[in-house]
């Protein structure tokens, strides 16, 4: 059977032929995607939803069109290439595809265009993408009418420091959604939630170029779409280390976080405590590969820059709260090596309000936050070393419930008020974990 | 010689009577204009202070930086600055209505001098003021930079930075009084040439075998390294 060559986006969008689902794909940053994505979501319409029209469109893609044709038969497939102009505004942001969100907002373009009910978009390097990853992600919009479908990955127990360390807390304390991923690289979005998306005047905001599956969470949670989540399994990308490393990506995402939040402040203000999001899919526990044990060195690395930061700091955070950094790094060489949750908690909101007070400094005051959060993943990886998964996520449960209850707090702090922590910042005695 | 002594007594004392005559007043007004100057001062910093909100001006002050730079506190109000300004400027203006009471030549060129100074010392120490919030960006940045990347000695690279920074902002600020510019624009040249001169050497000389096993070192983790600080494991 001769192959159906792939559409390029027509000049006229509207001349589009409808679709009831759009399975979207995001090219990686060499502008290309993993050919077995594309089967998978050909045999994933095909398989799950035969009844409904679905559309395959592939943005940001630098290679030649009629390669991908090739992959796929019976599909019908919309290229559309990447937008390079979108690239050269800075900062070069982490994930190094500097036209991402262009790409995400054409293809979301396309599915308006197309009259889309649902609209599934993943990432084209990851190399674990089953067909079942778009019944997982469409059928929740399909059949249960929810507007936003975040994911929810399987992973090795120690990874994602910054999502379960950051982003997941300080999303679920604002907006009191518990959205589990709020940093995934895949989605959901209904006809009503993407056209919200596509009407947003500036795509080249750093919130939305940088971390546009923030943003997105974000805006579902902030304005009260309905939000459901999936889990779809392992997530296995042939990803490069992030530009500018751990420090430049985490200054990336806090910068979004924090930028976020201003946006959203009218919202998160008034909100408190958190509720659970529905979920589906199959939870299972996964014997993945034991990443290396890098607990001690990312402690000493906390202590040496505390001695070399405190003058940044000082400008940050207040005195108390330095004060307990200190202490916490005159302890770095101490086993089991503690960094409590409430100094993590405080150090995160002061952050938050000096991103916002002072803004011509935040090109060196957010990757200042670096050696703090891996003293914080020094102490977790500690804690959680002998612990199995679901036991792993009862500590981060305490975490977040940990931002829910200072959150008043960060209101004070917000508002140029002086906070009334509630607990002490002195560590607590800890028996001493004995290693067999 | 009573005679001479009464002559000479009585000179003291015309000489005295002329130049009381001649300053008193002149000291007098200048002392009154003074005092004038002084309560206008005290008064249009009250005012200043009472009236102006200036909330958009200390908002420019906080979120660059500058009201951390001039008071570790960070609660400098451009209200204050404005008021203290004020201030000063009239206090300095009535001390030179005050100074051409005398009508001296040495006082009129000291007038003259400074009110032709004035802005340029004003412009001057702006240039002075960017220099050093500059440099504190600057060095703050490469010690974040450099502390975050492992590299030795983050402070002293900071330090070096920032001494760089305020060390360019004096030489144009001198550049521009035009105040021993040849020597400041000399001292530049040979230091900076210098630094890089005897860096190169040491590099060339000494640093060569240990800037090798410093690149050996690195690159040995560098799959720990990438796998450490991969997407999958920090996202």
């Amino acid at each position: 059977m001769q192959p159906e060559l792939p559409d390029r986006i027509p000049s006229e969008p509207a001349a589009l032929d409808p679709a009831d689902l759009v399975a979207g794909i995001l090219a990686s940053g060499h502008g290309r995607i993993h050919p077995g994505v594309l089967r998978a979501a050909c045999l994933g319409l095909e398989k799950y939803f035969p009844q409904l029209t679905g559309m395959i469109v592939v943005s940001g893609v630098l290679e030649e069109a009629g390669d991908l044709a090739l992959e796929v038969s019976g599909c019908r497939v919309v290229v559309l290439p990447a937008c390079l102009d979108a690239a050269g505004a800075a900062p070069f942001p982490f994930h190094g595809v500097p036209w991402k969100a262009a790409a995400l907002h054409q293809l979301l373009r396309v599915a308006v265009h197309a009259g889309a009910r649902a609209c599934a978009v993943v990432e084209g390097d990851v190399h674990t993408i089953t067909p079942e990853w778009f019944d997982l992600l469409l059928r929740p919009i399909v059949l249960g009418g929810y507007d936003w479908v975040a994911p929810r990955y399987h992973r090795h127990k120690h990874d994602g420091g910054i999502t379960h360390g950051l982003a997941y807390p300080l999303l679920r304390a604002l907006f009191g959604w518990q959205v589990r991923e709020p940093l995934g690289g895949e989605f959901a979005a209904s006809a009503r939630f993407i056209r919200r998306l596509v009407a947003e005047d500036d795509w080249q905001r750093p919130a939305i170029r940088v971390t546009p599956g923030l943003w997105m969470t974000t805006v579902a949670v902030a304005e009260s779409y309905r939000v459901c989540q999936s889990f779809l399994g392992a997530r296995l990308r042939n990803a490069a280390g992030p530009v500018g490393g751990l420090a430049g990506m985490l200054a990336q995402i806090s910068d979004s976080l924090f930028r976020l939040m201003e946006d959203y402040e009218s919202v998160w203000r008034d909100r408190r405590g958190s509720r659970p999001t529905d979920t589906f899919g199959h939870r299972f526990e996964l014997a993945l590969e034991v990443s290396p044990d890098r607990a001690d060195a990312m402690a000493a690395a906390f202590a040496s820059a505390c001695g070399q930061l405190e003058g940044v700091w000082s400008e940050v955070l207040l005195p108390e709260t330095l004060d307990a950094v200190r202490q916490t790094a005159s302890r770095a060489n101490n086993r089991p090596f503690r960094f409590e949750n409430e100094l993590w908690t405080r150090i995160v909101f002061e952050f938050a309000v000096a991103h916002r007070v002072r803004p011509h400094q935040r090109a060196w005051l957010l990757p200042s936050l670096a050696p703090l959060y891996l003293g914080w993943l020094a102490s977790f990886l500690q804690e959680t070393r002998y612990l199995v998964s679901s036991e792993v996520e009862e500590r981060i449960e305490d975490l977040c419930r940990c931002f829910e209850r200072d959150k008043l707090d960060l209101v004070q702090l917000w508002t140029g008020g002086s906070p009334s922590y509630g607990k002490a910042l002195a560590p607590s005695p800890r028996p001493v974990e004995v290693e067999t | 010689m009573i005679d001479t002594l009464q002559v000479i007594l009585e000179g003291v004392a015309a000489r005295l009577h002329y130049q009381a005559t001649t300053y008193l007043p002149s000291l007098l007004a200048a002392l009154i204009i003074l005092a004038g100057a002084y309560i206008l001062a005290v008064l249009a910093r009250w005012l200043l202070t009472r009236i102006c909100k200036g909330m958009a001006a200390d908002r420019f002050l906080r979120r660059s930086g500058l009201a951390f730079m001039l008071d570790r506190s960070g609660r400098l109000r451009a209200t204050r600055l404005a008021a203290q300004g004020a201030y000063w400027l009239i206090l300095i203006a009535g001390f030179l209505t005050g100074l051409s009471v005398f009508d001296t030549d040495l006082t009129t060129q000291i007038t003259q001098r400074f009110v032709f100074l004035l802005p340029r010392l004003v412009l001057g120490g702006l240039i002075l003021l960017a220099g050093v919030w500059l440099s504190q960006y600057l060095s703050r940045s490469a010690l974040v930079w450099a502390v975050n990347e492992g590299l030795p000695s983050p402070r002293r690279l900071a330090v070096a930075v920032r001494i760089l920074v305020m060390f360019i902002a004096v030489a144009v600020t001198a550049d521009y009084l035009n105040f021993a510019r040849h020597i400041f624009l000399a001292a530049f040249v040979i230091l900076v040439g210098g630094a890089v001169l005897a860096a190169s050497l040491a590099f060339g000389l000494g640093g060569r075998d240990a800037m090798r096993r410093w690149l050996e070192q690195r690159r040995a983790p560098t799959e720990e390294r990438t796998e450490e600080r991969s997407v999958w494991n920090h996202l």
